[in-house]
Order: structure tokens, then sequence, then C-alpha cells
């Protein structure tokens, strides 16, 4: 004779979990959104110094043989580069935390999981970082024409590969969510 | 000594700081956009005053220009910033 398992016990979402989310969100939250917008106006900054002021004044001179327009534009280059990637890690951090605070928001109050916030974090980190990456493109896009007009091409090709890949799976993780939510939902009315 | 405002305003240092950064960066943008765009005389003589090669000199006051304008603006958005999210933390 078999004995009857007893109905799995669905796992309870603790208080505790729920107000850690909260305020290590809102510590990161506090913490990221100075810094990100102290790099994006550096980076304006520069591209606003180096195309509008200094470029114009380095054409016709060679430093050592080499044009300085060039130097300068592959200086600016790399100093973007260096500002967007620190930009795109604090903007990683300020996602998760807006992530923790929506999942926390959104569901039902202490009702988070660790997967439901996951799958806030991977919906809003590819929707944000499409934004990030697409107006990052416009900073460089001019500077990478000025090396080579095809590294333009290449990298915007690129870039768009990349943003259907976020996009499609912004799009998986937000639709787990709904399954989710409207299997409760069926449960309920039944 | 850092004098504190009763009414909650910014540190006199710090307005000191932010207003030597812009004088910095005023000057920065009068010699290298003003001068060679309105004056191109003024600003080619100053090079030729010197004795070494006019494309070694402008090249370094290139460097040495873009250097200061980027620093000396964001160390004072810096400031602000910091300041900013001071405020935001005593108010929040």
């Amino acid at each position: 004779m078999t004995e009857k398992k007893p109905p799995e016990e669905k796992a309870v979402p603790s208080k505790e979990y729920y107000e850690k989310v909260r305020i290590k969100s809102r510590e990161a939250l506090l913490k990221t959104i100075p810094s990100i917008l102290l790099y994006v106006i550096t980076a304006v900054l520069v591209t606003l110094f180096g195309r509008l002021v200094f470029l114009p004044i380095a054409g016709g001179i060679n430093w050592y043989g080499y044009p300085l327009p060039e130097i300068l534009n592959f200086i600016i280059l790399v100093t973007l580069l260096a500002l967007v990637a620190r930009i795109l890690v604090d903007v990683r951090r300020a996602v998760d935390a807006i992530a923790g605070i929506a999942a926390c928001e959104i569901g039902a109050p202490y009702d988070v999981s660790p997967e439901e916030v996951g799958h806030y974090k991977t919906a809003f980190r590819g929707i944000v970082y499409v934004i990030v990456v697409s107006l990052a493109f416009l900073l460089f896009a001019d500077h990478l024409t000025n090396i080579s007009p095809g590294l333009s091409a290449v990298a915007l090709i690129g870039i768009v590969v990349w943003a259907i890949y976020q996009i499609w799976s912004a799009v998986r993780a937000v639709s787990k969510e709904i399954n989710r939510y409207a299997s409760e939902w069926a449960k309920k009315v039944r | 000594m850092q004098l504190e405002p009763k009414d909650g305003g910014a540190p006199v240092r710090l307005l000191t700081k932010i207003a030597l950064l812009c004088v910095i960066l005023a000057a920065d943008l009068l010699f290298f956009f003003v001068l060679p765009t309105y004056f191109p005389e003024i600003f080619d003589t100053m090079f030729q005053m010197t004795p070494w090669p006019d494309d070694a000199e402008k090249t370094f006051a290139i460097f040495s220009g873009l250097a200061i304008a980027v620093l000396s603006s964001s160390v004072i958005v810096y400031i602000l910033v910091q300041r900013f999210r001071k405020t935001v933390t005593i108010r929040g």
C-alpha cells in the first residue's frame, strides 16, 4: 500500500527578505544616481569641449608628423570609453536597485521572491542597457567616423543585434512574471 | 575653518572652491575659444613669441587646455552633486 504524500508546502516569502531588498535597493539607488549623474555630465563635457573648442583649433597642426585632430579624437574616444564603462557599472547597480523596489511595490506586500526580483532585474537591465548604449553610440559615432568610416557602421550593426537580444530577454522575463500573476489569479477565481 | 550657515545653505569654503574653479574654467575657455575665434592674430603671435616650434607649443597647450577644462568642470559638478546628495540624505 502506498502512502499518500502530503501536499507540498509553498515556501512563504519572509518579511525579512522583503525588508532587506527594500532597504538595500534604496541605499544602492542613493549611492549610484549621483555617481551616474557625475559621469554622464563629464562625458558630455568632454565631447562638447573636444568637439567645439579644442578640435577646431587643432586643425592643421602636426605632432611628430601625426595630425593633432586625429590624436585628440583618439584621446577623447578613450576617455569616453572609460567613462561609459564606469556609467554602465553604475547603471547596472541602479537598475538592480530599481528592480528590487519595483518587485516590492508591484507585488503584494511581503510577497517577494528572489525569482521575481531576478525577472524584474533582467527586464529593467535589458531596457535600460539598450537606451544607455544607444545614447553612448551617439557620443562615439562622430569620433569613430573620424578615425575610420567603417568603424561606425560595424559598431552600429553590433549594437542592433545586441539590442534585439536584450529586448527579447527582457520580454521573456516580463512574460514569466505575467504568467505567474495570471496563474495566481486563476487559482483565486476557481 | 569651514563656516556652516544656520539656514542650511552651502558653506563659505565650498562656495570659494566653486568660484575659484569657475574662474579657472572661464580663463581656459577664454584663451582657447574666444581668443582663436575672434582674435586669431593675437593667439598666433603669443605662440610665435616663444623660442620653441609653434606646433609643439600648440599641441602641449591644447592637451593641457582640454585637461584643465574637463577637470575643472568635472570637479564643479562633483562638488554640486555631493552637496545635492547630502541635502537629499538630510531631508529624506
